[in-house]
């Protein structure tokens, strides 16, 4: 069972592989907006983080404009769901 | 609403085979170098002379900005970039509906849709990456060019094949004209040379053999040995503003689009009709207000097919009648290729080019004209001190849209100079 500090990591490994976006400079209350990822770009990280941990989300729905946290919470809420 | 406003060209912006700036294509222009060299698509086995622009374009964008942005788009952006500084222009938020963006392409992302359909057939993909649909679908260099720029009246996109931007370009300008807008992004983009549109054309069977000794040399328009057309990729754009907008702020016009004519064939989707083609330009003429002889030089659209050559010259002669012989006629796609939906932007800014230059393009690699696409002054070689004040810039495009444009010099604004001089 992945934890929360996987999720994130990979979450920070897959914002800087695709998007150039440094881990160091995010941390949980990041709004990923302020880094210009627009929906679109978190809806390609969901598919990434999918992949990346061998999972599949259910509800990609997110609030507009989310910290990497609320993030972070909407994956491992989907992973409880279906595991 | 309809008014009659001066419409001139205060900015260009260039990305093609021979040259991506203003200075470099008038260079090129003069000195016949080619832009042709020969280009691989894989996975086809063949190899093509193509006019390349030998340049990657990706890292002038960011990470964020690449998913939506197939080579066609980014060389849109940047051509329209250069435009828009080239006329002191930058955010265009303050004419707020009075701006706009017309823009010609034909197919848009080639090579993206290409590796969507791999996704799709061969990586068993049930859905593509959330950015596909916005970077491959047509209008999205007019898009992307408008968020650049803050443009908020029409954004549009013209699809009439190799004519589209000649027709987005005469649209922008009547819209000026009639008094709709009072500025416009205006022209067109391509970036065929993948596999897709490579293996399109090969179906067609009109694509150029390689010249056995030089393969810049591929493309013939108007010879005896011309064995078919030659792809190029680039993107080419002008600022078109009014006369009364360019003075209120100081601009200076490199000349003033003083006609815009377009006339279809009704007759095949794939093979042209000289009476369309003479009605096109007649058209161009009217509405320029002018008479066959008033035209001082006339960039065809001969692609250096078999057909399509001859077919232009009988409708050169049956519109322009005894200033057929007279005329000064030429095809630049000889150096840089066909550009499809770029293409008349880009040969309209050679048609501007030579005027401001009073110089004439040439069709280079003629080395003995074809007797059926015999006109008296068909221009071989760049021709220099040659006084141009009004010019012609004609396209045909499969589907049988034909437009022509007229470029004049405009004496009541300060000239647009460049640092190439003739």
């Amino acid at each position: 069972m992945l934890n929360t500090i996987e999720v994130v990591s990979q979450l920070k490994n897959i914002l800087n592989e695709r998007f150039g976006i440094e881990p160091a400079t995010l941390n949980d209350e990041s709004r990923l907006g302020d880094f210009g990822i627009d929906s679109l770009h978190l809806v390609d990280v969901m598919l990434d983080i999918e992949t990346a941990l061998g999972i599949k989300l259910e509800n990609l729905s997110l609030p507009p404009n989310p910290s990497l946290a609320e993030v972070t919470a909407t994956i491992s809420q989907n992973m409880e769901k279906t595991a | 609403m309809p008014t009659n406003r001066d419409v001139v060209i205060t900015g260009i912006g260039v990305i093609s085979p021979i040259g991506v700036s203003v200075d470099e294509v008038t260079s090129s222009l003069i000195s016949g170098r080619s832009g042709i060299s020969l280009c691989e698509g894989p996975p086809l086995h063949k190899t093509f002379p193509a006019g390349v622009v030998r340049q990657n374009f990706a890292d002038q964008f960011t990470k964020l900005e690449l998913p939506y942005l197939d080579r066609c788009q980014q060389m849109a952006v940047i051509a329209a970039r250069q435009a828009m500084t080239d006329a002191g222009l930058d955010s265009l938020a303050a004419y707020q509906q009075r701006a706009g963006v017309f823009y010609g392409t034909t197919r848009g992302a080639p090579t993206t849709e290409l590796d969507a359909y791999q996704q799709i057939l061969l990586h068993d993909k049930q859905a593509l990456r959330p950015f596909t649909v916005m970077s491959i679908m047509h209008n999205a260099g007019a898009g992307q060019i408008s968020i650049r720029h803050q443009v908020l009246g029409p954004v549009m996109t013209h699809g009439s094949a190799c004519a589209s931007s000649a027709n987005a370009i005469g649209d922008a300008a009547r819209a000026i004209r009639d008094g709709y807008l009072d500025v416009a992004i205006a022209g067109g983009a391509e970036a065929p040379l993948s596999a897709y549109m490579f293996a399109l054309f090969e179906g067609t069977r009109a694509l150029a053999a390689t010249d056995p000794e030089d393969v810049s040399r591929s493309c013939k328009p108007f010879s005896k040995n011309r064995t078919g057309l030659v792809l190029g990729e680039g993107a080419a754009f002008v600022i078109l503003e009014s006369a009364e907008n360019a003075r209120k702020r100081g601009a200076a016009c490199y000349a003033a689009l003083t006609g815009y004519g377009i006339a279809s064939d009704g007759h095949h989707i794939g093979q042209p009709r000289a009476e369309g083609q003479a009605a096109a330009i007649r058209a161009t003429l009217a509405d320029a207000g002018l008479q066959p002889s008033d035209i001082h030089y006339f960039n065809a659209h001969a692609t250096a097919t078999r057909g399509g050559d001859e077919v232009e010259v009988r409708a050169i002669r049956a519109a322009f009648g005894d200033a057929a012989d007279s005329l000064p006629v030429s095809s630049t796609k000889s150096i840089h290729g066909h550009l499809l939906g770029g293409a008349s932007a880009l040969e309209l800014i050679v048609t501007i080019l030579g005027m401001t230059g009073s110089f004439f393009p040439a069709t280079a690699n003629v080395d003995e004209v074809d007797p059926g696409c015999a006109l008296k002054n068909l221009v071989s070689k760049p021709k220099l001190g040659q006084p141009i004040e009004r010019a012609m810039s004609f396209s045909c495009g499969f589907g049988g849209t034909n437009v022509g444009l007229v470029v004049s010099k405009y004496r009541e604004m300060p000239a647009k100079r460049h640092a190439v001089t003739v």
